[in-house]
């Protein structure tokens, strides 16, 4: 469903308002468990019309929730002011998954109207439909990863994020830890996740750099902040692992650590690369 | 009780290896012999926990229709433990098509009967998952049996499966209804399905164009509406709006 690119019969409010006067955003929190995958919403709707819509019971918070490898697809309404949590079964999801979020009509209005911010709607009232969407915050997608819990399972500190952004951003204050990739990046990790002959330069691209970061908030003294995290127990863990000792745990041996965790990521790619290089010779 | 316990898959390098073979024509050989054989080394112990005990498909119908809905109902009864998780791992798939049901599958989609340079496509469509492709669980001849029971079938205790014998009178819903954003949706997929039973006159003749007609409708619906906030009644009530076009319809 990309609405980005489809031109509605009626204007709606978009993150930046776009042709309504105004800004909805949606803020999403994520916790993946072997057995329950919990969204944790919240909503920021700055726009007179359609606050009055929500608090009437005439519109309300709506979250789209899409897995194409499992087929998955469910609506879920959020009322009041939209924030509060979503849970699925684990089971349901594998790989990437959707999270769209709207404001939709949740009867029929003969005469919806806004505040606009060009000329050309001023004065015009819409027929809406139950259903119809009047925001659209956006769309973010995440890659489910079930070793995350798996003890060993390294790699799966993190979970990667698709956001509208610009810039790479790590939140520390989910479980597990999200990488959050610009549209274009988060396209071109999914296929170097999933080749084979580029295992080590997906660790060195994109946890690597992520890790070295964690374990300097680790080893700092925000560190106590997160300690209800699992990520943080899974590394108090690993730290405590003989040859993390014999490293020793400290901010001058972050770079060793983090190549020792992930069994020296940097050498592994350099010879994925070598191979594809060679291989492209051969051709 | 069927016991349940483990069972092997294909490894992810034996599947990258047999495509690779595949894509070179260097292993279609193989298809046409009276067994495929897996080595050792190219399995591993699934974690899904499905009978080991062997299901017996019937033969694959003659005709345009070449699956049927007993057989699939069978799989999935047999399988009704498969999370989605679990059943959307092509290494599973794929181990079945060249294991339990590689008679089967010689039998419904034949191998010897396609041009020389099309074989390779053929049964990399047919025998395995493009794990980029979600909607390739649709085109493996052994998944599809499963996931069309699992997406149809109801709560009706009389008889849970009339939107999967619905499915089966036209495999065009496994292309355009099922894999697509509207038919991942349960209220959707059911109202649609329930709407062409309801209605059998007015698809008596034309089925599919008539279909398809009524899918593009949602689809395009659903660029400006959260068609998965409503119920089955308004979706149908959608539906209803199109029966004077659908009426029109000639192949």
């Amino acid at each position: 469903m990309k609405l980005d690119i489809i031109s509605l019969p009626h204007p709606i409010l978009r993150k930046d308002g776009g042709e309504i006067a105004g800004r909805f955003e949606t803020h999403i929190g994520l916790t993946i468990g072997k057995e329950e995958t919990v969204l944790t919403m919240s909503q920021i709707l700055h726009n007179e019309a359609i606050q009055e819509l929500v608090s009437s019971g005439k519109a309300s918070f709506f979250a789209d929730i899409s897995c194409s490898s499992t087929m998955y697809r469910k609506g879920v309404e959020l009322l009041g002011e939209g924030s509060g949590q979503i849970k699925i079964n684990s089971k349901d999801l594998r790989d990437t998954v959707v999270v769209t979020c709207l404001i939709i009509a949740t009867q029929n209005m003969p005469r919806y109207k806004n505040l606009y911010t060009t000329d050309f709607f001023d004065g015009r009232t819409f027929n809406i439909h139950k259903g119809e969407i009047l925001g659209y915050s956006g769309s973010d997608s995440f890659e489910v990863d079930k070793d995350w819990e798996t003890p060993g399972s390294k790699g799966s500190f993190f979970m990667f994020w698709k956001h509208s952004g610009k810039d790479v951003k790590y939140e520390l204050g989910s479980d597990p830890i999200l990488i959050k990739l610009p549209e274009k990046d988060y396209e071109n990790m999914k296929k170097i996740k999933k080749s084979e002959d580029l295992k080590g330069v997906f660790i060195s691209l994109y946890v690597y750099p992520a890790m070295l970061w964690v374990v300097s908030e680790f080893l700092s003294e925000r560190s106590s902040t997160y300690n209800h995290r699992k990520w943080h127990k899974k590394l108090t863990d690993i730290t405590k692992e003989d040859q993390m000792q014999h490293i020793g745990v400290s901010v001058e041996n972050i770079p060793e650590l983090v190549q020792k965790i992930f069994d020296y990521p940097l050498t592994r790619s350099l010879e994925d690369l070598n191979k594809v290089v060679e291989k492209k010779f051969m051709e | 009780m069927t016991q349940k316990i483990t069972r092997p898959i294909f490894t992810s390098s034996a599947l990258i290896k047999m495509k690779e073979d595949l894509r070179g024509r260097r292993s279609i050989k193989k298809y046409l012999n009276e067994r495929f054989v897996i080595l050792p080394s190219d399995m591993v112990e699934s974690s899904s926990k499905v009978p080991t005990k062997k299901v017996l498909l019937s033969d694959p119908p003659g005709g345009g229709k070449r699956d049927s809905a007993e057989n699939a109902i069978k799989l999935f009864e047999a399988y009704s433990s498969l999370t989605p998780e679990d059943a959307s791992d092509e290494r599973f798939w794929a181990y079945l098509t060249h294991s339990d049901f590689f008679d089967y599958m010689k039998k419904r989609t034949d191998v010897s009967a396609q041009k020389e340079e099309k074989c390779s496509k053929y049964i990399m469509d047919h025998w395995f998952v493009d794990p980029m492709s979600p909607a390739s669980l649709m085109n493996n001849d052994i998944s599809r049996l499963w996931w069309v029971v699992f997406l149809t079938k109801t709560k009706d205790a009389k008889d849970p499966y009339v939107l999967t014998r619905e499915i089966f009178s036209m495999l065009d819903y496994t292309t355009h209804l099922l894999p697509g954003t509207q038919g991942r949706n349960e209220t959707i997929r059911f109202a649609v399905l329930e709407f062409v039973v309801e209605n059998p006159d007015l698809f008596s003749k034309n089925k599919e164009a008539k279909v398809r007609l009524i899918m593009r409708k949602l689809n395009l619906r659903g660029g400006y509406s959260a068609l998965s906030s409503l119920d089955s009644n308004q979706i149908k009530y959608l539906l209803k709006e199109a029966v004077p076009e659908l009426k029109r319809v000639i192949k």
